[in-house]
């Protein structure tokens, strides 16, 4: 539930930030792909000192490609069925 | 892109050895305040873009439904392989409620849930992006709005150059709401479900 809130107010200040244009220098020096390495590599860390995970990545792998697929299987068919049934102009909007 | 996904497959790699062979672990807190960082930067990104709420307000309803339709979808066909794999409808609705934001949904998880879920979440909210690449620009020859909820929340960044060439202008600015909608939705959804 903190995370929750914490997450709401870490996105919620920010985009304030964003939209009066303070802390701009922040996005050029590239801070967020640099975050986002540490992150991964904590993430890898953890399955590198997990037994469980470590020997079963093959199978781990296949089931996460499942899911992928699954997700933007529904995904794809979900919205595809709404924009037949309902919105005929935005079909139009079809460059080819 | 590629660059992107090499390095940050170069970082978990890393990660992975480094964790093998020290036993090194990150502590916990650290990994919880880095995410606040990211959360917090994502705000500002999406915040600066030139004339973002009045591109947003323009194309409201279009922008959620297209967010609905995509949240549905993912979550619904999760929950329909629950029945062919081992894990349960909310260990599977989580790993797929990342919407391909790896780096988060995966951290995420692995916080709230198990290291476990975590790694699955991750590598499929991977696999999510790369399908992406791959079949937005054939299955926008389809279906324009239908192809880029394939890019999750991936729309509003990585995916969006992509999108904005094999889509209209209209529904590159409805992807990247769609993307603004579910990066702030990933982070709530997933502590919602693993609450």
């Amino acid at each position: 539930m903190i995370i929750l809130l914490m997450i709401i107010l870490a996105f919620s200040i920010g985009m304030l930030f964003g939209l009066k244009k303070r802390l701009n220098f922040l996005t050029r020096f590239k801070i967020l792909p640099i975050l986002t390495c540490i992150l991964l590599f904590s993430m890898g860390t953890e399955i590198g000192t997990s037994e469980e995970i470590f020997s079963n990545l093959t199978g781990i792998g296949f089931h996460a490609f499942l899911i992928a697929l699954f997700a933007t299987a529904g995904s794809f068919i979900a919205t595809f069925i709404y924009t037949r049934l309902f919105s005929k102009t935005e079909e139009d909007e079809r460059v080819d | 892109m590629l660059t992107d996904i090499l390095i940050m497959t170069g970082s978990l790699t890393l990660g992975i050895a480094i964790g093998r062979f020290t036993g090194l672990v990150i502590p916990s807190d650290l990994i919880t305040l880095i995410l606040m960082l990211l959360v917090f930067l994502v705000g500002i990104d999406i915040g600066r873009e030139e004339g973002i709420l009045s591109k947003i307000k323009m194309n409201i309803r279009h922008i959620l439904i297209q967010s609905l339709l995509t949240i549905v979808g993912t979550l619904t066909f999760a929950f329909i392989l629950s029945f062919f794999l081992p894990y349960s409808p909310k260990e599977l609705i989580g790993a797929a409620a990342g919407f391909g934001w790896y780096s988060l949904s995966g951290v995420m998880i692995s916080q709230l849930y198990s290291p476990l879920l975590g790694t699955i979440s991750f590598i499929s909210n991977v696999f999510r992006e790369l399908i992406s690449i791959i079949f937005i620009p054939i299955l926008s020859k389809i279906n324009q709005r239908a192809a880029i909820s394939l890019a999750g929340a991936t729309s509003m960044d990585v995916l969006l150059s992509l999108i904005s060439k094999s889509t209209s202008k209209k529904n590159t600015l409805i992807a990247f709401g769609q993307g603004v909608v579910l990066s702030l939705i990933v982070p709530i959804m997933i502590s919602i479900i693993f609450l």
